[in-house]
């Protein structure tokens, strides 16, 4: 029995002996690091190649130009593996390594279960998950970088009632914590429009077929399609909306503009609108040069991963400048402060509770081409 | 409504059909699950996006040379995974295509990269009649898949390499003694397992595009359709295939479309307590 | 032998030194990873008890797991229970759960019963996933407070490494006891012949239940302490694919002796974190290391360690058959 618990000693110590190796690395007053959370392994890796293109970018720009206040910006990128516990780690790997802010994943659940470690490091964390539950949490060292669901959602909502004139819509959406929160934001503003949704159909991430969904939505006489999907999802939806012959609108999240998705549905895209926090096709000077600046580095589209860790590298210099140091309460209070920083997604200002983007674009696609119709500030 | 669900409830049948067969053809042949059949429906896809999309090859010459390749695909998946671990337990062989499982999808994230990626289809376009309209490549995976299923079953049960291959199957010894080169017979089963899930890859690449994790759905659905059939039988795997793919798309439509796959695997569990040897029993009995 | 024995105590009395100063050599990030092993060693060790010793293979660990876990999280979060209430709750209703899938899963023999753990698990992310009521959905659970006993909080990382640190210190001597007790010969003599151990008198079906509801109760611990851990959960983290990563573990560490599901863990949790520097590759490396080390060791690390210094010994010795279990 004694033995026992020894050899299990005997185990952890081992662990302790090999983690001694790790110590934590040193801080250089000159500069400013960024720590970055984000998925380059597993079943999500696909936007964490996307934000580490569009940090990589920022970076180069600023260093290019000499710094900000002459100091350089670095950054260090940790895998998360696409799941809580491993942002978590990720997130504590960045702090190990002596990151004066972080930059956290795009997915809300990795968010959510990095805030509890965010608020006892006390470190300054931007990340660009869009769950509403985010601004919930009152965490004063986080912040959220995107445009809140609260916001998009209801744009999408009020656009399709208002300017759509669509009396009996029907929403299809993921079950994950994105997809479920801004559908449930938008069907709140459908019925106060006295336009309730007729039918709400949901599948899970990973879902192919949604035949059983879009036969339902079919036989529903549904006049338009609100839908919150991942980018492969949305490329298959808009494609078996199409062979399934529904013919009605459909207004879709930021994925349904992205270039993935189009290049996956192809003509089956056509009218297809969104709201969306960034398309590659905006015609503003400072997001075209972005785009284009992008493309030339990478020989692929950007898209809203890559766009939004472009901004939030660029508010984090932002702040850093008028901080004038990487301290960390001097970097919270100046990020805190933002206000009016234009980024080539949507334009930032940090509010009571930390939520910094601030109007979403209402897109149509136009000959395969996203088109921005209008910007909708949200508050 | 009832139409439109039947054609692609079987359309997604008969894929899970196909990659049963992959399991039960290993399983009868070695006794073991291997838990990386879904992965090699994926690779199967993306083999068949770099023939039609890149290398642009015709479609009926594409889909031979998909199947040359997954067969080949298989042999290496024998030799890697099983054949160094013949002689050890079953579990060792299962801990490696898991290991194998992980492998494959990050090495088709490596070489084609995270994005999803489309192929053209073999009929483009869509079908339409009574109140049905669905893409035609629906249809053209039905009758391909049956085709295919219809040629290894000849080729199992009425020809001599599938006698060699059965008796493989039920006894490895007793197969070495009359003279059968095992390690042949069990590369080929492999062979062809791969070969008919990789086309079930291909087949669908088209309606739901390829990306790294299109395996993982279809592999777990196939096991159950493995179970609900009856383990170790081909025709179970088939039917087996059909009637997942039946109760996961009408379960869908008219119970919950988000506890589907929820349901499904409740019929597994119920199938398995109800009737443990599946629809068509087992073979083979329990190896141990 | 006496001077060996001595060598050896003196060895893992520093050994316990450094594991009870750990907290303070290594990092906070290092000492989060250590925490998050003990948990999974936890679950690793459920799936000894019912696999490696009672020869049934579960993929249902992940979605005890789970299920632990939401237990605490809802008693503490919704009907604000004490958090050692939650503990106590969630181990022994995961066990009450476990034992209850057995009653009913145990009529299947075999290949057959961890075929049907494979559709818990699935069914149980499932529930997880889309019970927005109970379960929260996709939101998942979040601001669960602090583990605390009265008003002694354990809200840090060191102090969350001892708490755990104690837990996994009970459940190895408790699973050790069990090994050498006549519960854990029944457990090994269905694992090695079901036939012949009915002969003997064991009630197969009873003994593996019993086996089943103690695995589950390893889980609910495991749960719950990862529940206070990360204080907010998601339906992300209990899939089948960590259920196969427990037995992974378990395999290459050995599923004959207890140390194999501590070396399989250590080994498994840390690797991935020593080589962050791979970046995109480390999951290959994994994979294909896997593949490897089936190979190389089917009996896993501690297995071919002991075959190793058996075939050592009797070289050295010229003795035949040292054998020692």
């Amino acid at each position: 029995m004694k033995k026992m618990s020894f050899r299990k000693i005997l185990s952890v110590s081992a662990v302790a002996v090999l983690g001694c190796f790790l110590s934590a690395g040193t801080a250089n007053a000159q500069e400013l690091k960024i720590g970055v959370v984000t998925t380059l392994t597993g079943e999500k890796a696909l936007t964490g190649v996307y934000s580490r293109n569009g940090i990589m970018l920022a970076l180069e720009e600023i260093n290019g130009k000499g710094g900000v206040n002459g100091k350089k910006i670095s950054v260090m990128i940790e895998d998360d593996g696409g799941n809580d516990a491993g942002a978590v780690n990720a997130f504590n790997k960045v702090l190990s390594l002596g990151a004066d802010v972080v930059i956290g994943p795009i997915y809300s659940t990795m968010d959510l279960s990095m805030s509890p470690s965010i608020k006892k490091a006390e470190i300054p964390t931007l990340v660009i998950g869009s769950s509403n539950d985010i601004a919930k949490q009152k965490n004063p060292w986080m912040f959220q970088t995107r445009t809140a669901d609260a916001v998009s959602a209801a744009a999408i909502a009020n656009y399709a009632a208002k300017k759509l004139g669509l009396k009996k819509v029907a929403i299809l959406h993921d079950t994950d914590n994105f997809a479920s929160g801004a559908a449930e934001v938008a069907t709140k503003t459908l019925e106060d429009l006295k336009v309730p949704p007729i039918l709400v159909e949901k599948y899970n991430t990973g879902d192919k077929d949604m035949t059983p969904q879009l036969a339902k939505i079919r036989a529903s006489g549904a006049d338009g399609i609100l839908a919150w999907s991942q980018l492969v999802e949305a490329g298959l939806i808009m494609k078996q909306i199409q062979s399934m012959d529904i013919k009605v609108p459909v207004v879709g999240s930021n994925s349904y503009v992205t270039k993935i998705a189009l290049d996956l549905a192809k003509d089956n895209a056509e009218g297809v609108y969104s709201v969306a926090d960034y398309v590659y096709s905006n015609p503003a000077p400072w997001t075209a040069q972005f785009a284009a600046n992008y493309k030339a580095k990478y020989k692929l589209e950007s898209e809203f991963n890559s766009a939004m860790n472009y901004d939030a590298v660029y508010v984090i210099a932002d702040a850093f400048k008028r901080a004038g140091t990487n301290d960390k309460k001097a970097m919270r209070d100046a990020l805190a402060a933002v206000k009016e920083v234009v980024g080539v997604s949507t334009t930032y200002t940090f509010d009571a509770n930390n939520v910094g983007g601030t109007s979403v674009a209402i897109v149509q696609v136009r000959k395969g081409v996203p088109q921005i119709i209008e910007s909708v500030r949200g508050r | 409504m009832v139409l439109q669900l039947i054609i692609a409830s079987l359309a997604m049948g008969i894929v899970y059909g196909l990659v049963a067969m992959g399991f039960v053809l290993i399983w009868r042949a070695v006794g073991v699950v291997n838990f990386a059949q879904g992965d090699l429906l994926m690779a199967g896809a993306y083999v068949a996006f770099t023939l039609t999309e890149l290398e642009g090859l015709p479609m009926p010459v594409a889909l031979v040379a998909c199947a040359a390749i997954m067969a080949l695909v298989g042999v290496v998946f024998h030799f890697l995974t099983y054949w160094p671990l013949r002689k050890s337990w079953d579990m060792t062989v299962i801990i490696s295509t898991i290991g194998a499982s992980i492998a494959l999808k990050e090495i088709a994230t490596l070489v084609w990269g995270p994005a999803p990626l489309s192929v053209e289809p073999i009929i483009p376009g869509i079908a339409r009649f009574a109140s049905v309209s669905i893409e035609w490549q629906f249809l053209v995976t039905i009758v391909i898949a049956a085709a295919l299923m219809g040629m290894i079953f000849y080729l199992l049960e009425k020809t001599y390499i599938g006698n060699i291959l059965q008796a493989t199957a039920q006894d490895q010894y007793a197969a070495e003694l009359i003279g059968i080169p095992v390690v042949v017979a069990t590369s080929m089963t492999f062979a062809i397992s791969a070969l008919i899930t990789g086309i079930g890859g291909m087949l669908i690449s088209p309606i739901f595009f390829v990306s790294t994790t299109m395996g993982g759905s279809p592999g777990l659905k196939a096991f159950a359709a493995v179970i609900i059939g009856g383990f170790g039988s081909v025709p179970g795997a088939i039917i087996g295939g059909i009637v997942v793919g039946v109760i996961d798309t009408f379960s869908g439509a008219y119970i919950s479309s988000t506890y589907r796959d929820a349901i499904v695997f409740l019929c597994l569990i119920l199938a398995l307590l109800v009737r443990p040897q599946g629809i068509f029993g087992e073979k083979i009995s329990d190896k141990v | 032998m006496t001077l060996q024995r001595k060598i050896f105590g003196l060895v893992l009395l520093l050994l316990l030194a450094l594991a009870l100063t750990l907290p303070f050599t290594v990092s906070n990030y290092m000492l989060r990873v250590c925490n998050m092993t003990m948990i999974t060693y936890m679950c690793v060790v459920s799936l000894f008890v019912i696999f490696g010793m009672a020869g049934q293979i579960s993929f249902a660990q992940a979605g005890f797991w789970g299920v632990g876990a939401y237990i605490s999280a809802i008693l503490t979060v919704k009907l604000h229970v004490s958090a050692l209430v939650a503990l106590l709750a969630s181990g022994l209703g995961t066990a009450a759960f476990a034992a209850i899938l057995g009653l009913a899963l145990f009529r299947l023999h075999g290949h057959y019963f961890g075929f049907a753990t494979i559709g818990v698990v699935m069914i149980l992310n499932g529930l997880f996933q889309n019970w927005k009521p109970v379960t929260g959905g996709a939101d998942g659970i979040a601001n669960i407070p602090p583990f605390a006993i009265g008003s002694l909080e354990f809200a840090s990382e060191t102090s969350l490494f001892y708490l755990i640190a104690v837990a996994v210190i009970i459940i190895s001597i408790a699973t050790y006891v069990i090994y050498r007790s006549s519960l854990g010969r029944a457990f090994m003599a269905i694992r090695d012949n079901e036939i012949a151990a009915k002969c003997m008198g064991v009630n197969c079906y009873q003994t593996k239940v019993i086996a089943f509801a103690i695995s589950g109760l390893y889980c609910g611990i495991a749960g719950s302490l990862f529940a206070f851990v990360s204080s907010y959960i998601s339906a992300t983290s209990f899939t089948f694919m960590q259920s196969s990563l427990y037995l992974v573990m378990l395999m290459l560490g050995g599923y004959h002796s207890l140390p194999g599901p501590i070396v399989g863990t250590a080994l498994l949790m840390m690797l991935p974190e020593w080589f962050r520097f791979l970046q995109e590759y480390i999951l290959l490396i994994y994979g294909l290391g896997v593949m490897l080390l089936m190979v190389v060791m089917p009996d896993g690390l501690i297995g071919g360690g002991k075959q190793a210094l058996e075939s050592y010994r009797n070289k050295r010795k010229g003795v035949a058959n040292v054998a020692q279990k």
